[in-house]
C-alpha cells in the first residue's frame, strides 16, 4: 500500500503522494515490523488470559449464587460478620454510656427532690419541733433553696446538692433551742443589717440635709446680722 | 484479519474458549507490539500481555465489529502503557535481566537486524519531534490503518482534533525531512 505525507490523504490513496512521504512510511514499517511475540511470551500471555477467563467465570457464578439465594461466598460472609460485630459494638457502647449517665443522675428529672423529701421525712419522724421553729426551719430551707438557685450560675449540681445537705444538717441542729435562736438571730441580723444600712444611709442624707439647713440658717442669721449692721 | 468468521470467534471468546483467544492474540498482538515499540513504550511485551488480560475481563461490555475490537484493544493498550509509565516514573530503575536482554536483542538475521536498526534510528529522530498525541495519531493511522473515528476513540478526542493532530504531525515530519536533518 502506497503512503504519503499529504494531510488530506496520509495513506496515499491519491496519485499526488510525494516520494519522501512514501519513503518515510516504508521506513516506518521497515523499522517496526509486525512480528509475533516470542513463543514463551505468547504462551504466558494466553495462560494469563485463560486464568482471567476462569476468574471471570467464578465471579459470575458467585453473583448468580447470591441472586438465587444460595449461601453467600466466604468473603461475603466475612463482610457480613464484620458489619454485625461493628453494629453490636456501637450499640453496646451506647447502652453502657447511657446507663452510666443514668446512674450519675445526669438526666433531667433525676434531681435531688427525692433526697430532700427523704430528709424531711426523717425530720418529721425523729424530731418534735415546735410549729414556729418548723416555720423558721422551713423558711430557712426555702431561703436556702432560693439562694442555691441564685448561686446556681453554671456550677455543678453536685455542689448544690451538698449545699442542700448542709442546710438540712442545720435543720437537724434545731433540736437545740440555742441553735434555733441563733438561726433566728441570723435572719434577724440579716434583716437588721440590711435595714440598718439602708436607714443609716438615709439618716446620713437627712443629716446632710439638716446640716445644710443649719448652714442656711446660719447664713440667714449672718445675713441678718450683716443686714443689721 | 478474521473477516466473515469474526462473529463466531467473538462468540467463542465470550464463552472463554482458549482457541478463540489464542487466534485473536496471534492476530492482534504483533500490531500492538509494533505500535508500542514505535512509540517508545518501556516494556511492550508486558503491556501487550496486560492488554489482553484486561480485554478478557472487559469483553462483556464490548459490542462491535472486528475493526472496533482492534481499536478497543489499542485503546486499552495505550491506557495501560500510560499507567505503567506513571508507575515507572515513581520507582527507581533496575538493571535488566539477561533473559530480557536476549528477548530485546536481535531476531535472527544479522543483516536484517542492522538495516532495521538504522531505519529505526532515523524514524525515531523524526518521531521525537512530534508531540505524544501527534505521534500516536500518525502511528495508528500510517502503521495500523485505523480510521479517523477509530483513532478518535483510542485517544479520546474528537475526529476533528484527530485530523488536526495528523495534519500538524505530517507537516512537522515534512519540515524535518526537507531540512535535511533526517535522511530517509
Amino acid at each position: 500500500m502506497r503512503r504519503s505525507l499529504d494531510p488530506d490523504d496520509p495513506i496515499g490513496s491519491s496519485s499526488s503522494a510525494d516520494p519522501d512521504g512514501e519513503r518515510f512510511v516504508e521506513d516506518l514499517r521497515t523499522a517496526f515490523p509486525a512480528q509475533p511475540a516470542p513463543h514463551g511470551i505468547a504462551d504466558d500471555h494466553v495462560a494469563a488470559m485463560m486464568a482471567a477467563v476462569e476468574l471471570a467465570a467464578e465471579g459470575a457464578a458467585s453473583q448468580a449464587g447470591g441472586a438465587d439465594g444460595r449461601p453467600a461466598s466466604p468473603r461475603r460472609r466475612t463482610m457480613r460478620h464484620r458489619i454485625t460485630v461493628r453494629i453490636a459494638a456501637v450499640v453496646t457502647g451506647l447502652l453502657l454510656s447511657m446507663g452510666g449517665l443514668a446512674i450519675a443522675g445526669a438526666f433531667p428529672g433525676s434531681d435531688d427532690a427525692d433526697d430532700q423529701q427523704a430528709v424531711v421525712t426523717d425530720l418529721d419522724e425523729n424530731v418534735d419541733i415546735p410549729d414556729a421553729i418548723e416555720d423558721v426551719a422551713d423558711d430557712q430551707g426555702e431561703d436556702a433553696d432560693e439562694l442555691a438557685d441564685a448561686d446556681d450560675q453554671g456550677e455543678n449540681e453536685d455542689a448544690d446538692e451538698n449545699e442542700d445537705a448542709d442546710e438540712n444538717d442545720d435543720a437537724d441542729e434545731t433540736e437545740d433551742a440555742d441553735d434555733q435562736g441563733e438561726d433566728g438571730d441570723d435572719q434577724g441580723e440579716d434583716v437588721e443589717e440590711n435595714d440598718a444600712d439602708d436607714q443609716g444611709e438615709d439618716e446620713g442624707d437627712v443629716e446632710e440635709n439638716d446640716d445644710q439647713q443649719g448652714e442656711d440658717t446660719d447664713d440667714g442669721i449672718e445675713d441678718g446680722g450683716d443686714s443689721q449692721d | 484479519m478474521f473477516g466473515s468468521s469474526w462473529g463466531s470467534v467473538l462468540e467463542a471468546c465470550r464463552l472463554g474458549a482458549e482457541w478463540a483467544w489464542r487466534q485473536v492474540y496471534e492476530d492482534v498482538a504483533p500490531s500492538l507490539l509494533r505500535y508500542h515499540r514505535a512509540r517508545g513504550t518501556a516494556d511492550p511485551d508486558d503491556v501487550v500481555g496486560d492488554t489482553f488480560v484486561r480485554a478478557v475481563r472487559g469483553l462483556s461490555g464490548f459490542d462491535g465489529g472486528e475493526g472496533e475490537f482492534r481499536a478497543w484493544l489499542f485503546s486499552i493498550s495505550r491506557n495501560r502503557a500510560a499507567d505503567l509509565a506513571r508507575a515507572a516514573s515513581r520507582r527507581a530503575e533496575r538493571p535488566a535481566h539477561l533473559e530480557e536482554l536476549v528477548v530485546a536483542g536481535g531476531m535472527g538475521d544479522v543483516e536484517d537486524d542492522a538495516v532495521r536498526a538504522l531505519a529505526e534510528e532515523r524514524i525515531r529522530e523524526v518521531l521525537d519531534e512530534l508531540t505524544p498525541d501527534q505521534r500516536d495519531v500518525l502511528l495508528l493511522r500510517l502503521l495500523e490503518d485505523l480510521t479517523i473515528e477509530q483513532i478518535a476513540g483510542v485517544i479520546r478526542k474528537s475526529p476533528g482534533a484527530v485530523k488536526a493532530l495528523q495534519a500538524r504531525g505530517l507537516e512537522q515530519i515534512r519540515r524535518k525531512i526537507s531540512s535535511g536533518a533526517v535522511t530517509l
